[in-house]
């Protein structure tokens, strides 16, 4: 495997019982980017994660991991990699600097260094003054960044954060977003993300990819996953807006979507449309036309397109 | 492999210390056993507990209860308080997670049994019969105590273990054990109870004669061939796939 491939998988599956949690899944995540794996709940994430993290065989296909086979390889994998799962698998009888000290000690990192990246972790998260409190007390936003720094702790090649900004307030967010970033780029550290906030996903991450029902729908840059869904969003503002008149817009072959909301309408154009022609209709159909927006496709509007059309 | 098993030890101590909240009363809780076992019982005693062997039996039981406690925790808390996956998901091996976990509970159980062995040795000598001299078990007595005591608790951790990597939760597997460890207890005694009056007495004068020294052999052989038995099994059931799945 190129070693400027982090992760690559091939034909990836995984059944349970009846189930088939993954299908043939087919993905080549490149060394230090920051990748976003997006889908709804149940859509098959944790179980890729935990098959790329061989704690899980595949059923068939096989995944490599920073060159590493996960069915053969797997410890190797794991002492290379940091992972914040689903939970954040602290021990909330303990203190997080007994939480990050036995961590440290699992990555056999020396008593001086542990020491001194604990210390610069916890000062960094702003957690450093309350380290001798045990975690049962801890706000989940506060646990979520201790579950962060262990993560962080033994300064992995590769990092699987499962919805890493759960709980997080919005300045915290922001600032392992900026972390995240910063790792990526400075650090060469591959970070495989899942997360349901798509603001985040297109801030953050160079390459997305989305799934559902185990099925891969779509991979590529923010950018390409909005335009090849294709259509731009506008926003008309005004009144005389009636449903007789959404239903001529939809009709319409410029016009992709239309809805009312908020007594406004919202319409979702083809690509490259004109927006003259629609105007004209909505003002030959008795409308009065005050103001249109008109904005970009976000990741989410291409991430629910990519699912509705599966539905 | 060895210090991966006492990164474990280390951390499952930890736990046990902080089960009750904080490090002193976790302290507090092996105080209190050892005062009542090691100091009390031998002073009210007084140096019978060193001369008659019962002392040292009823100690040689005790880490039978001491890890029943610890072990159900093993790995059904860690699958409780949802750490198991991070556990499972670090560089540790199969190998270090569960010898790391099985020596924890033996260790804290027969420790407490021996340092209450060894202080009720001592302190026996200070109850009412005021006698001159120092007295202390025999040297064969205590070795037997320790390597009996050392055998049963690593039987019973790793039983533990081995009903801990399947429960739900901690009290499940607490539940199942006890469970386990009465019907054994009373099914033996019923069990003597139902047999017929002729059995009995060919039984009991069958142990009149029996050589105490080839039962206690027979027993520390049996001993050892259940505990590295279930150890095998314990490492078969060990799947990092299953124990997360369950």
């Amino acid at each position: 495997m190129n070693d400027d491939i982090a992760i690559m998988t091939e034909g990836l599956s995984r059944d349970f019982k009846t189930v088939r949690a993954l299908d043939n899944l087919s993905l080549e995540i490149p060394r230090g980017i920051v990748f976003g794996f997006l889908g709804p709940n149940g859509a098959g994430k944790t179980t890729t994660i935990r098959l790329l993290l061989g704690l899980l065989e595949p059923s068939q296909g096989r995944a490599q991991v920073l060159g590493l086979d996960t069915r053969t390889q797997a410890q190797s994998i794991r002492e290379q990699t940091g992972a914040l799962l689903e939970h954040t698998g602290l021990y909330e009888r303990l203190t997080v600097e007994d939480n990050l000290d036995f961590y440290g000690r699992v990555y056999h990192m020396d008593a001086a260094h542990r020491r001194a990246r604990i210390q610069e972790l916890l000062e960094h998260l702003g957690l450093w003054d309350r380290r001798k409190e045990p975690l049962a007390g801890w706000s989940r936003g506060m646990k979520q960044k201790a579950a962060v720094a262990r993560a962080l702790l033994h300064s992995p090649r590769l990092l699987f954060l499962d919805e890493p900004t759960a709980g997080l307030d919005p300045v915290a967010a922001a600032a392992l977003r900026e972390d995240l970033a910063r790792l990526a780029e400075t650090e060469r550290v591959t970070v495989f993300l899942t997360t349901h906030n798509l603001t985040d996903a297109e801030r953050l991450c160079r390459q997305v990819a989305i799934i559902r029902a185990g099925k891969l729908l779509a991979q590529g840059s923010p950018e390409e996953l909005r335009k090849r869904s294709g259509g731009e969003r506008v926003e008309v503002f005004g009144s005389g807006f009636t449903a007789e008149l959404v239903a001529r817009l939809k009709s319409h072959p410029e016009v992709r979507e239309a809805e009312l909301v908020n007594e406004h309408l919202l319409v979702t154009v083809q690509p490259g449309a004109q927006f003259s022609g629609i105007t004209a209709l909505l003002v030959g159909a008795g409308a009065a036309v005050e103001d249109i927006r008109r904005g970009k496709t976000s990741l989410e509007d291409a991430f629910l397109d990519l699912v509705e059309d599966k539905d | 492999m060895i210090q991966d098993v006492l990164t474990i030890v280390r951390k499952e101590f930890m736990e046990i210390l902080h089960q009750r909240g904080s490090r002193r009363a976790g302290w507090l809780n092996i105080v209190i056993v050892v005062g009542l076992l090691g100091i009390y019982m031998p002073i009210t005693s007084g140096r019978t507990w060193v001369t008659n062997p019962i002392g040292l039996v009823s100690f040689a039981w005790l880490p039978l209860f001491l890890v029943m406690g610890i072990v159900a925790d093993g790995f059904a808390g860690e699958r409780e308080r949802h750490t198991l996956e991070t556990l499972l998901a670090s560089r540790l091996s199969d190998s270090a997670i569960l010898a790391g976990k099985i020596t924890a509970a033996v260790l804290y159980a027969w420790g407490i049994a021996m340092v209450s062995t060894l202080i009720g040795g001592i302190v026996a000598n200070f109850g009412s019969d005021k006698a001159p001299g120092f007295v202390f078990y025999p040297a064969s007595w205590l070795a037997i105590m320790a390597s009996f005591s050392l055998l049963l608790a690593i039987l019973v951790a790793t039983l533990g273990t081995l009903v801990s990597l399947r429960a739900g939760t901690v009290r499940q597997a607490y539940q199942q054990l006890s469970i386990g460890f009465m019907v054994l207890w009373f099914g033996f005694f019923i069990g003597v109870q139902l047999l017929p009056d002729t059995t009995k007495l060919w039984l009991s004068s069958r142990l009149e004669t029996l050589n105490l020294v080839v039962v206690g052999i027979g027993v520390f052989a049996a001993l050892v061939i259940a505990d590295l038995a279930l150890i095998a099994a314990a490492r078969l059931r060990f799947q990092r796939a299953k124990l997360i799945l369950d």
